[in-house]
């Protein structure tokens, strides 16, 4: 077990510095902070709102365009370098690969996340804010980045092609969000199937309004499962096709 | 050590390899020769557990490729062909994640690198970041990764390739300092390196086992033997006349003979590639398969092609003698002595040339 998670360990902090050596982390990090500070601002001071409630939506958003970025050469890159194959002769399982490439996409978001804590000083400073709905926001952000990520490591898996990888992404990921306009269709209705139940954005929304539901937990800690398997039957796949 | 039995690959329903059987033993290293796109790399892979076979196996120091291959991984070093490394890493780190990937206990790490830094001629280079490395150190921090964990199995998908000839030199001296313990696999279309290398050879064209023999029984080529290959016409009497002018040859200390008559020869050319078969046997094959490019009288010879024109046998005299021009000029004066017509003589490596280029060819 110790072995585990020492091996699990490399693997992170190998990927991990792969991102600030490639100027990955520093595109995505600042970006992220500038664009995020920017609307926070703008609510902030012109909407005169105190509170973080359109930060997290913006935030969502915003990750929607830049989690791509993050998770592209998870996989991909090794795929087309040929390192994946030398990985996968290793004492290693590729579940254990594959999760701590992932664990280290995920470190970089909670890098970014942890900037935007800057943004509670004005919060506190200007206002009297309710930290609950915060802590349920970060929460809800936090989740939605991983279930981004693992999508994001998913399509990375399966493809040799950073670019490809990253739009892949991105298709994916705004289909999830957006599938609750699905609703408004009313195709399955008379099924009693809600699209709003299975988009993204109305969880995520449920976190924003200062909620924690269980539903929403689980839905995200179910997608980000999901993908991971996908990612790792991908790749277990490999191994029989090619 | 190694036993390939019938491994086949098929990828979207083209065969790759097919029906691929060798054998390595320990200390033994196995040049993999054949020309590109002949299923080399892809044998390696399925050695390296990188691909699972379709159909067939492999046994490695006894575990079953198929059902065992997390024991396997941990026995193995395995170099792909052009090194993926990671060119963000300074070699020293990159050979520091290898070492805890080949789950290394932290303690013995630092040992195993410098092994492995020493073996590899890497000193200078530890602190330089491996994108900036020339293509020749690349391929050396690839050699060292796969020699971390002192594998009992080590596979080199085309270890020399792009290297200089210096560099061609140092990376066959590493390979033979590994083969004393380990099972060496290397794949390869240089022929002179297998000459050099190899105590097996195994040829492969179109996915197949084309030639496969042992050369040597010991794995490295000794500088201080030499190998020929002495074609004479059997005369009347058969065989026996050639050993008995040869007996007294045989008594010499480190004099190795082995004599096979033509007919015998072609036999065994009719039947599939012998495989592992002892040393005795396999010079056979060779000896046969040198016949069809090399010599034209004896043409792709059956024992009547043999017979034809002058009534007799051709054999071939396989000899290991220890580097002496005496003893050659020995051996060569007894058979003329009892008029026994030596029609060449060739050293053994330019006689395996010919054979692999056979193979390699048709």
């Amino acid at each position: 077990m110790a072995s585990y998670f020492r091996t699990l360990g490399v693997i992170w902090r190998k990927e991990l510095y792969n991102y600030f050596w490639s100027p990955i982390a520093y595109i995505v990090l600042p970006i992220f902070l500038l664009v995020s500070g920017y609307f926070f601002s703008f609510s902030l001071f012109y909407l005169q709102v105190a509170a973080m409630t359109n930060a997290f939506h913006n935030m969502a958003i915003l990750l929607l365009l830049l989690a791509p970025a993050i998770t592209m050469r998870l996989l991909a890159e090794e795929n087309q370098s040929g390192s994946m194959e030398l990985l996968f002769t290793l004492p290693v399982s590729y579940s254990t690969i594959i999760l701590g490439k992932y664990l280290a996409a995920v470190t970089v978001l909670l890098i970014g996340l942890a900037g935007s804590l800057v943004f509670l000083i004005p919060l506190f400073a200007y206002g009297d804010p309710d930290p609950g709905p915060i802590l349920a926001g970060y929460l809800g952000i936090f989740l939605l980045g991983c279930v981004y990520l693992a999508v994001g490591l998913f399509v990375s898996s399966a493809s040799k092609n950073q670019i490809v990888a990253a739009v892949g992404t991105t298709g994916i990921l705004i289909i999830l969000w957006f599938a609750s306009y699905l609703d408004n269709f009313n195709v399955l209705g008379e099924l009693g199937i809600s699209f709003r139940q299975l988009s993204v954005s109305h969880h995520h929304g449920e976190f924003v309004r200062g909620i924690v539901p269980l539903a929403s937990v689980m839905y995200m800690l179910s997608l980000i499962g999901l993908f991971y398997t996908l990612s790792w039957f991908t790749v277990y796949r490999r191994r029989y096709i090619a | 050590m190694i036993d390939v039995q019938s491994l086949t690959k098929k990828i979207d329903g083209n065969v790759i390899v097919q029906d691929v059987s060798f054998q390595v033993g320990p200390g033994e290293i196995m040049g993999f020769i054949g020309p590109n796109g002949a299923g080399k790399t892809t044998t390696l892979r399925m050695l390296a557990c990188a691909t699972a076979p379709t159909s067939g196996t492999a046994r490695i120091a006894g575990l079953d490729l198929r059902t065992q291959d997390a024991e396997i991984r941990r026995i193995l070093g395995y170099q792909p062909e052009t090194p993926p490394l990671y060119p963000f890493m300074k070699v020293r780190d990159y050979l520091r994640f290898m070492a805890s990937m080949r789950q290394i206990p932290a303690g013995e790490q630092r040992r195993a690198m410098d092994d492995a830094i020493d073996k590899c001629k890497l000193g200078p280079m530890t602190g330089r970041e491996i994108g900036k490395l020339s293509k020749g150190y690349r391929q050396r921090v690839g050699l060292a990764q796969a020699l971390l964990a002192s594998p009992k199995i080590l596979l080199l998908d085309e270890p020399t390739a792009s290297l200089d000839p210096g560099q061609i030199n140092e990376t066959r001296s590493i390979i033979r300092n590994c083969a004393t313990d380990a099972a060496v696999i290397f794949s390869t279309h240089i022929m002179q390196e297998v000459q050099h290398l190899c105590n097996r050879i195994v040829v492969i064209r179109q996915g197949r086992v084309r030639y496969a023999e042992q050369l040597r029984s010991t794995a490295v080529a000794r500088d201080d033997r030499r190998s020929l290959v002495v074609r004479v016409r059997v005369p009347a009497a058969g065989m026996d006349a050639v050993s008995l002018a040869l007996a007294s040859l045989q008594e010499v200390d480190g004099v190795r003979l082995t004599m096979h008559e033509g007919a015998a020869e072609n036999t065994a050319s009719a039947g599939p590639v012998g495989m592992d078969v002892p040393s005795h046997s396999s010079t056979d094959s060779s000896g046969n398969a040198s016949a069809n490019p090399v010599d034209t009288r004896e043409g792709t010879g059956s024992a009547d092609e043999n017979r034809a024109g002058n009534g007799e046998h051709i054999a071939r005299i396989y000899a290991e003698l220890p580097d002496d021009d005496g003893l050659q000029n020995r051996l060569l004066s007894s058979l003329l002595g009892a008029g026994i017509p030596v029609l060449g003589v060739m050293p053994r490596e330019s006689e395996l040339e010919q054979t692999i280029l056979h193979y390699m060819k048709n």
